[in-house]
């Protein structure tokens, strides 16, 4: 199986009934539109893997590989998976596809909660849209910026929601 | 679609107080003609000089004019705000390009500079679009398409005769047949044309570029950059010429996924019909007689002594030609046209969508005014099933 591929990045028109009702001349401009819609609707929606970030990190808005179309952040829904309560080792690459190995723990004492915090700055956030914050809670340090999360992408395009 | 957004206030624009406009860029363009322009408005009701206290800051300090409050506001999505008709304005024929040859386009723009309105309409909104103005007969500025005008709906293709109407139209049969054109034509030959005619070409374009998905998150309009550049090339052009002669549209509004590559596919498509090969133009001088032609309406030309770039030959008969400009002269009772023919443009018969409720019969059963009118499905070799070419798409 290959990849879908577009050679261009197809576009929404939202083309009134009339333009195409009986007794209008058919025309190119018409029949492009209805293609180009067609391509717009089986690629609205895309499901991305982002990989594997820790706290701080800024997770970058996908690309689609069926027409290289980049997704706007307010484009996309982030899902954060908990993956790990540790903290990556270094020569960790925010991104990286492969579960990283990990780092010993940050806090002192044993973990009350984790994650304490975890969520991602929405497009509209006042501070750093995209950035992960994951945090566990020890009884003696309280609590710490630690923990590796899998995070997943639902882009649509020509939305607001994310 | 989208929401459409037009939002002005009192206050110039600014980076503290950003323009939005989203919409369908001939609604965007309405309505910045009748709303901020007042075209079409009482005379009786000028816009309103606003005062401001110098307390504020920013932009907001100074004086503005704003709307008239008495003045009709088209609200885009209901047409019937618009004023319509508009004795400076050719409402009616800009909303039909808006339904039909540009029926879903939609841009979005923010805006932090003042533009200069009809330079700014004309070049975000139109330019892109392959339109341009046109002054009619009667002083209404109306808009003109690079693609030719369809049919009118409710006309009647079967009056087109067998031959393909773009083709030369046998003196036999008597005046073509105007339909397919808005506005009256008339033939210029040898009757009615004063002196020899010249002959030119359009410039050579054979590349055209297109910038879009404009990055508005800076605050100045003009230092913004473009996510998004593509060129489209006519590459037999540039193997004939040997030039590459570039054209450059840049939009605001244009954006990727409401369809920039189409509308700039399109775009170069257009361009590249008159262009690529340098359509030939006619200049003609002739009788005050033809001063009914308009700019953008289309006549018949006949020459016995023009050489004809297409063909090789000389003398044209029956050549269908869109007027680009005419200058009348009243004092020696002559008008000047510039003509541009048609024939490399290969414009094509429209041929319709079959209603359902017309029970239309299949090729093979229907009449040959049927087949002359509708569209049919041909062969993967573009042949019907009695072997004539299949009706192209127009």
């Amino acid at each position: 199986m290959s990849q879908l591929s577009f050679a261009s990045i197809p576009g929404f028109f939202d083309l009134a009934d009339v333009a195409i009702a009986a007794g209008q001349p058919l025309t190119d401009d018409s029949i492009s539109k209805i293609s180009h819609n067609a391509k717009f609707g089986v690629v609205r929606a895309e499901q991305f893997y982002m990989g594997f970030y820790r706290n701080g990190d800024v997770v970058p808005t996908p690309v689609s590989p069926v027409d290289g179309y980049a997704y706007s952040r307010g484009e996309v829904l982030f899902f954060l998976i908990h993956a790990s309560t540790l903290s990556p080792a270094a020569g960790f690459v925010p991104g990286q596809a492969l579960f990283p190995a990990t780092a010993p723990n940050a806090g002192a004492g044993s973990i009350l909660a984790s994650p304490w915090q975890m969520f991602i700055e929405g497009s509209s956030s006042a501070g750093t849209p995209g950035k992960i914050t994951v945090w566990n809670y020890y009884s003696t340090s309280g609590a710490v910026a630690e923990g590796t999360v899998a995070v997943y992408a639902l882009a649509q395009r020509l939305s607001v929601g994310g | 679609m989208g929401i459409a957004l037009y939002t002005p206030d009192a206050f110039p624009i600014s980076d503290a107080n950003p323009r939005f406009l989203h919409g369908h860029p001939l609604d965007l363009l309405l309505v910045a003609l009748q709303n901020e322009l007042g075209v079409g408005q009482d005379p009786a009701l000028p816009p309103v000089l606003i005062t401001t206290a110098t307390n504020k800051t920013g932009s907001q300090m100074g004086l503005s004019f704003a709307p008239n409050p008495a003045w009709k506001l088209y609200k885009i999505g209901d047409d019937s705000t618009l004023i319509n008709p508009n004795q400076y304005l050719d409402v009616q024929s800009i909303l039909l390009l808006r339904d039909t040859e540009f029926s879903g386009y939609w841009f979005e723009i923010k805006l932090t500079n003042p533009a200069r309105a009809k330079q700014w309409l004309e070049d975000q909104l139109l330019k892109p679009l392959g339109l341009f103005f046109v002054t009619r007969a009667d002083g209404r500025l109306s808009l003109k398409s690079m693609k030719a005008p369809a049919v009118p709906v409710g006309v009647d293709l079967t009056t087109y005769g067998t031959k393909p109407w773009w083709k030369p139209w046998p003196a036999a049969a008597g005046l073509p047949i105007a339909a397919q054109v808005p506005t009256p034509v008339l033939p210029l030959n040898e009757k009615n044309i004063l002196g020899l005619p010249s002959v030119t070409r359009l410039d050579l374009t054979n590349a055209v570029t297109a910038r879009m998905d404009q990055d508005d998150s800076l605050a100045q309009t003009s230092a913004r950059s473009y996510g998004t550049d593509m060129t489209f090339i006519n590459e037999n052009s540039l193997g004939a010429y040997r030039t590459f002669a570039q054209h450059t549209v840049e939009s605001y509004g244009l954006k990727t996924e409401r369809g920039g590559f189409l509308i700039a596919e399109l775009l170069a498509r257009r361009i590249f019909e008159r262009h690529a090969f340098r359509a030939p133009v006619y200049q003609v001088k002739a009788q005050l007689a033809t001063v009914i032609v308009e700019v953008s309406d289309y006549v018949w030309l006949t020459h016995s002594k023009i050489p004809d770039l297409v063909s090789g030959t000389v003398g044209v008969t029956s050549v269908l030609c869109e007027v680009l400009d005419r200058q009348p002269d009243y004092a020696n009772a002559t008008m000047e046209f510039k003509l541009l023919d048609t024939r490399p443009i290969e414009i094509g018969q429209p041929y319709q969508v079959a209603p359902a409720a017309g029970a239309i019969p299949a090729f093979g059963s229907a009449t040959a005014g049927q087949k002359a009118q509708y569209m049919y499905i041909a062969d993967s070799s573009g042949l019907n099933a009695d072997g004539t070419p299949g009706n192209p798409i127009f």
